[in-house]
């Protein structure tokens, strides 16, 4: 499977955050809080989701609890890609 | 126990129109919103016409993220509630938390939101619901939804009584503000067209199977061919009459003047229907005559066994021919939950305006229903009382009916 | 009732105060491939309980539970369906999510296993729109009783068990009917609600520990449990009770309910509205903190939950909430959504009879942040009087309902 990158995350994450534009997910946005993204508990679960459901990569609780920055998601995704 | 209680504000979302004002003139001309169903071909099915909400864009009232996390009904519900609130000029920030109340009712859930992760459960497996799925569809999420982004955090509630629900919800905000809460967001909506969805309300044998949307929905008349669903509804602003003049609301609309509810008695019973009880009960709590009512909008199902109770329950009430009777519903299809409250709207401006809406479609009144039916044209007439019927789905079978709702609404004094 | 583990009123009591878990693995569907494959489920079945082949036929297992524990309820207060004066007998039935395993299985047919956005209309049944809409089970229980008052379903998500009944308490209050029949019924343990909790991770995962898996209170809880079940009640104003010569179990003395517009699932840690829900509640019945003898908690077993609802009864019971007992019969039956208000007041009733506590079940390390007595694995004998049932639900609603004994004069 090919590397899970940046602009794949961005469009996930932007589908989890509903229609309109989303300035906060354009430039750099990898190392900002979910908090601070107006991601609430709520989208970042559903970010798992999608990723379970598009990549086929599992998402147990203890991995979802360690997702506060886009960069966690990134880095957590390409191992177990890799695994 | 009896301080008045007043509709400040309209909120609307109908099929023929946006806002309370574009579907009044839209309703006062006869223009219907009832068109061949768009959002899914409906080629495959007997029922073809609906009431859709068309021209609507959910960002006009409500943010990207909110809009990923609800279902159509909730878009409805909470472009509704900021309309009524901005016809009110009431800023919740305004008025002490725990005195404002909201008050919805849904018949459907969230019917398409749901359908979609239901595909994604049984095409792919549990891992593919999403976390949005629990919030969306349940029948509470516009009650809910409305609190936390009006920051209302007085008693919140969801009712469900099916198309009867709509007329309870301001029954209920009556009761709550008479027990102290000084305004409250009352009403229904509903969106019930997936095809999942459309199937499951074509079981009633119910639905009109017609394919002219001025004369498919014929409530009362000779031939009536079962009703033409519709989506949408209505949310209404309830106060205190005492403290919307203190505040300088704009206007009130017309006071809630009497409610009630009863429920039909099983099938097989020897026993009476309850609409007319529940007519008198209303006038009794309004403290009016029935010669005072000056108009009725009638639950108008469009089945004949239906429809002939209900005329016989206004003419026992009225007299036969007793009081003109309007079922501006034929221009919108029978929107569930949210139709009853768009009715309530309806007579509010009514109230305001003096003129009693049309009825679409029902041009030879059957012999068996002797009511007077305002026809295809709006009727000016002075009005100080109208009554609004509803009636909620018993099931069992097409000739029966099962909650019964009626509610007063007054001209302020 | 319909409670998990065996059917009727009596059988719930006796496992509650045995501290008697009822969860295990799921049986109602094939839950192999969920991340949560727990629940705690009823051995209620439609025959048994009397249901009519047309009963069962039209209905989700929701409105089975409701038909059965209507009838309970009524043989219970020495009525027949019929006896009371109809139009003076009201509904009011809490449910959260509906007929899902119906509606379910008529989706999985009309859209055949889902391949079908369009789904075919050959394969709608006759009354699939009953399980559609939540306000069939109202219909049904209206039936069961021959009520025509006011009937309607509340549905306030997991508050709507303790709303119903507080709305029938309103209704008797201003008049509008002598006699509500009220309660909850959920039957939440369907593959899309499981999915649903799943998602959102709030269940618990010990799915090799079931009977041990809800933990409310303790350090280690890990979410909550899905349970299934109804309760229904003959809810009667008090002198229409006396003149009849009915049997008074408990009265309901006081009901309030606040949101905390904040989130549809999260709960902020101080529990403000849900303290305000419970002081009103109190301001209601009259009752004063420091005579509440028992507090039937919300105890869902969300790290979450446990944390705010401590809060919110500090808050509102000030030092009184360290001196009153509180638990969680979840831990023993789990969460039914919509309908576990209902059997939270039963369980109060029982214990106001009875002069019992019901434990909390699966509480062996405390946590800091929650340090009332939650009356950990026992059940507990202490003179009940005032009992203060409270509610959290999705969506934000805040509930709080006040039981005073039969026995204490107003």
């Amino acid at each position: 499977m090919a590397e899970f990158d940046t602009p794949r995350l961005r469009a996930m994450m932007k589908d989890c955050a509903g229609p309109g534009e989303h300035p906060e997910l354009e430039g750099e946005f990898i190392d900002t809080t979910y908090e601070d993204l107006g991601f609430d508990s709520l989208a970042v679960l559903e970010l798992a989701t999608l990723i379970q459901q598009d990549l086929g990569v599992p998402f147990p609780d203890d991995a979802v609890a360690e997702m506060v920055t886009p960069r966690n998601v990134l880095d957590y995704v390409n191992q177990q890609i890799a695994a | 126990m009896t301080a008045p209680v007043v509709a400040t504000g309209l909120g609307v979302v109908a099929p023929n129109g946006l806002g309370a004002e574009a579907f009044w003139e839209n309703v006062l001309a006869g223009k219907t919103g009832i068109d061949r169903i768009s959002r899914f071909d409906p080629a495959g099915y007997d029922v073809t016409l609906a009431g859709e909400i068309k021209d609507f864009d959910a960002s006009d009232y409500i943010p990207g993220a909110l809009i990923a996390r609800t279902d159509r009904m909730t878009h409805f519900a909470l472009a509704a509630t900021e309309m009524a609130l901005a016809d009110a000029c009431a800023r919740p920030a305004d008025f002490p938390e725990y005195e404002m109340a909201v008050v919805t009712a849904n018949s459907a859930g969230g019917t398409e939101f749901g359908q979609r992760e239901l595909e994604k459960l049984q095409m792919h497996g549990p891992q593919h619901v999403g976390a949005y799925m629990s919030i969306a569809w349940f029948y509470a999420a516009n009650t809910g939804q409305i609190s936390i982004k009006q920051k209302m955090r007085g008693p919140c509630v969801m009712i469900s009584a099916e198309q009867a629900g709509g007329l309870d919800t301001i029954g209920h905000a009556r009761r709550i503000i008479r027990g102290g809460a000084l305004l409250a967001v009352s009403g229904g909506t509903d969106a019930p067209f997936s095809p999942a969805g459309l199937i499951a309300q074509m079981t009633t044998r119910r639905l009109s199977t017609g394919t002219d949307p001025l004369t498919a929905y014929r409530p009362f008349s000779t031939h009536p061919g079962g009703y033409v669903p519709g989506e949408g509804g209505a949310m209404i602003i309830l106060e205190d009459a005492a403290n919307a003049r203190e505040r300088g609301a704009r206007q009130a609309y017309g006071v809630i003047a009497g409610y009630a509810a009863t429920f039909d008695p099983p099938p097989g019973s020897p026993r009476p229907p309850g609409l007319r009880r529940a007519i008198e009960l209303a006038l009794q709590d309004a403290g009016i005559a029935a010669a005072d009512v000056d108009a009725v909008l009638a639950d108008g199902h469009a089945v004949p066994e239906l429809d002939r109770r209900e005329a016989e329950a206004i003419a026992a009430v009225f007299g036969p021919l007793g009081v003109p009777v309007s079922v501006p519903k034929t221009l919108n299809g029978r929107m569930y939950s949210g139709g009853s409250s768009l009715d309530a709207v309806t007579a509010l401006l009514m109230l305001r305006d003096q003129v009693i809406p049309p009825t679409v479609g029902s041009s030879d009144v059957s012999a068996e229903c002797p009511v007077d039916l305002v026809g295809d044209q709006a009727r000016a007439a002075r009005i100080r009382h109208v009554v609004v019927l509803s009636r909620g789905y018993g099931g069992l079978s097409r000739d029966y009916s099962c909650f019964n709702t009626a509610v007063v609404i007054s001209a302020v004094s | 009732m319909v409670a998990p583990g065996e059917p009727g009123a009596r059988p719930f009591w006796a496992a509650m105060t045995a501290g008697k878990p009822a969860t295990g693995p799921i049986t109602l569907f094939d839950a192999s491939r969920f991340r949560c494959r727990i629940a705690a489920e009823s051995r209620f079945d439609p025959v048994t309980a009397g249901l009519t082949p047309q009963q069962i036929r039209r209905t989700d297992r929701a409105g089975q539970f409701a038909i059965a524990a209507t009838a309970e309820a009524l043989a219970d207060a020495g009525l027949s369906p019929g006896d009371l004066p109809p139009e003076r007998t009201g509904v009011s039935i809490g449910n959260a999510i509906g007929n899902t395993m119906l509606m379910e299985q008529e989706y999985a047919a009309g859209s055949d296993g889902g391949r079908l956005w369009l789904c075919d209309q050959n394969y709608g049944v006759p009354h699939a729109y009953c399980s559609m809409v939540s306000s069939s089970i109202a219909v049904e229980v209206a039936w069961a009783s021959q009520a025509e008052g006011p009937a309607t379903v509340v549905s306030t998500g997991c508050t709507s068990g303790l709303d119903a009944v507080g709305h029938a308490s309103q209704l008797i209050c201003e008049g509008s009917a002598d006699v509500v029949i009220t309660g909850a019924t959920e039957a939440p343990v369907t593959p899309i609600t499981v999915a649903c909790f799943d998602a959102l991770k709030a269940t618990s995962v010990r799915n090799d520990d079931p009977a041990g898996a809800c933990k409310p209170f303790d350090l280690h809880r890990d979410g909550l449990v899905l349970g299934e079940g109804a309760a229904v009640f003959v809810l009667e104003e008090e002198s229409h009770a006396r003149s009849r010569g009915a049997r008074i179990r408990a009265i309901i003395a006081g009901y309030a309910s606040r949101a905390n517009a904040y989130h549809m699932t999260g709960l902020q840690p101080e529990g403000r509205e849900l303290a305000e829900a419970i002081r009103r509640a109190l301001g209601n019945a009259r009752v004063d903190p420091s005579e509440i003898d028992y507090v039937s908690a919300h105890g869902s077993g969300t790290r979450q939950n446990d944390r705010h609802e401590t809060a919110a009864l500090k808050a509102s019971l000030g030092h009184h909430a360290y001196r009153a007992p509180a638990s969680s019969i979840k831990s023993m039956i789990g969460h039914s959504l919509g309908g576990i208000g209902a059997i939270e007041i039963a369980a109060c009733v029982f214990a106001l009879e009875d002069q019992v506590v019901p434990p909390t079940a699966n509480l062996e390390t405390r946590d800091p942040e929650c340090d009332l007595d939650y009356v950990p694995g026992d059940a507990r004998q202490v003179p009940v009087n005032t009992v203060l049932n409270v509610g959290s639900g999705f969506g934000g609603f805040q509930t709080a309902i006040v039981l005073l004994s039969s026995r204490r004069s107003r």
